[in-house]
């Protein structure tokens, strides 16, 4: 069934359609979502699940200008956003509490991962060894918000520069400024590893 | 890093797939004399493969997909009737404004219309019907008439009664003169 002819039964409340709808965007919805919460799953799974109840609930609005799954995707990084201003709010209001909490206990994530200097000067460990992973990883939440999202739809979830500048309501220059030094970034922050290719 | 800087932005355009027909054809060129180049293609090609495979989303298991889709139709199932009146809300308040505007219009020109009518009892009425309601009045009035009747009766009989009475003085005062006499 095209995309369209879909959108239109989903609007007649047919039942079936609504499933088709869930079955055809449902992984492409969550694998967004998986990225945009750093693999928190069950983040990922709930967040999944409010906007596709909005996108639903706001299906008169989509005038079909872009493609459902790009309208799709722009509601979870709204509903992503919005999530986010929540969470900060709540945490400025319990902040007293958190400072006190981390004045007398100290930081676990540092302890039990303790950086391993070694590994980033010696490639071939981080070739070898599990410890690219975590890098690519730590490099990745290390990036500003923009760029990080940037990247995640590019190179995650094959997305183009033009659809990214829709979901993030930007300009198209913009998303590839953010997408040339996201890459720049990792690039710097994996410089052993890229280079061990050459070594070899 | 030894890539030639005027073409740094393309090379990184050109390994996530974004570049124009045209801008491809100089940069091919350009690629086919530079060995740094193509070095540096070769190293961010492999570090977008390795942040692929490293970061890639895990699939969403098929109990978890039917989780997710049973959870979104049970809450837009419970919601419904909310949802219709909330799209429907400000389209229906004015209708709904209008039609008590008309029920008030029409409840009260029907009082006037009675009013009026209990004011206007006996016009416009047919002759038959004019004479039952006059016939009704009388009956209703009956007793009355009655009462009136016997009064005038009585009033009669006083009548009488006053005349005899003056007719007697009279006769008794001619007696007197005709004694005097």
């Amino acid at each position: 069934m095209h995309e369209q002819d879909l959108i239109a039964k989903v609007r007649e409340q047919d039942k079936d359609a609504l499933d088709e709808l869930f079955s055809r965007y449902m992984q492409k919805a969550f694998a967004m979502a998986f990225n945009l919460c750093s693999g928190d799953r069950e983040q990922a799974r709930d967040l999944t699940q409010d906007a596709l109840l909005k996108a639903v609930r706001n299906i008169e609005k989509f005038r079909g200008e872009a493609l459902f799954s790009t309208w799709l995707y722009r509601i979870i990084y709204t509903t992503y956003l919005d999530d986010r201003k929540q969470l900060a709010r709540w945490a400025n209001i319990f902040s007293p509490w958190r400072w006190a909490k981390q004045k007398g206990e100290p930081d676990k994530e540092i302890l039990e991962e303790p950086p391993d200097s070694d590994v980033k000067k010696n490639p071939l460990n981080v070739l070898q060894g599990k410890h690219l992973d975590s890098e690519l990883q730590n490099a990745l939440k290390a990036l500003p918000e923009k760029q990080r999202v940037v990247f995640q739809c590019k190179v995650l979830n094959d997305m183009t520069i033009k659809e990214i500048a829709t979901i993030l309501n930007s300009a198209e220059g913009t998303v590839k400024s953010h997408l040339f030094r996201a890459t720049q970034h990792l690039q710097k922050t994996l410089v052993g590893w890229t280079y061990a290719g050459d070594e070899k | 890093m030894n890539t030639c800087s005027d073409h740094r932005e393309t090379l990184f355009l050109d390994v996530h797939e974004e570049l124009t027909p045209a801008e491809r054809r100089i940069w091919e060129k350009h690629l086919a004399g530079c060995e740094d180049c193509q070095r540096e293609k070769q190293r961010l090609l492999s570090l977008i493969q390795k942040a692929k495979e490293t970061c890639s989303s895990p699939a969403l298991s098929s109990e978890d997909e039917q989780f997710l889709s049973s959870r979104v139709k049970r809450i837009l199932r419970k919601e419904k009737p909310d949802a219709v009146y909330k799209r429907l809300g400000w389209r229906i308040a004015p209708a709904f404004g209008a039609c008590v505007i008309v029920l008030f219009a029409g409840w009260f020109s029907l009082n006037d219309f009675r009013g009026s009518d209990k004011l206007s009892v006996n016009s416009g009425k047919v002759p038959e019907e004019q004479i039952i309601i006059n016939n009704e009045e009388l009956l209703d009035n009956m007793e009355l008439l009655q009462e009136m009747e016997s009064l005038e009766q009585l009033v009669n009989l006083l009548d009488k009664q006053n005349q005899k009475t003056s007719l007697f003085e009279r006769e008794s005062d001619a007696d007197h003169v005709r004694v005097y006499v």
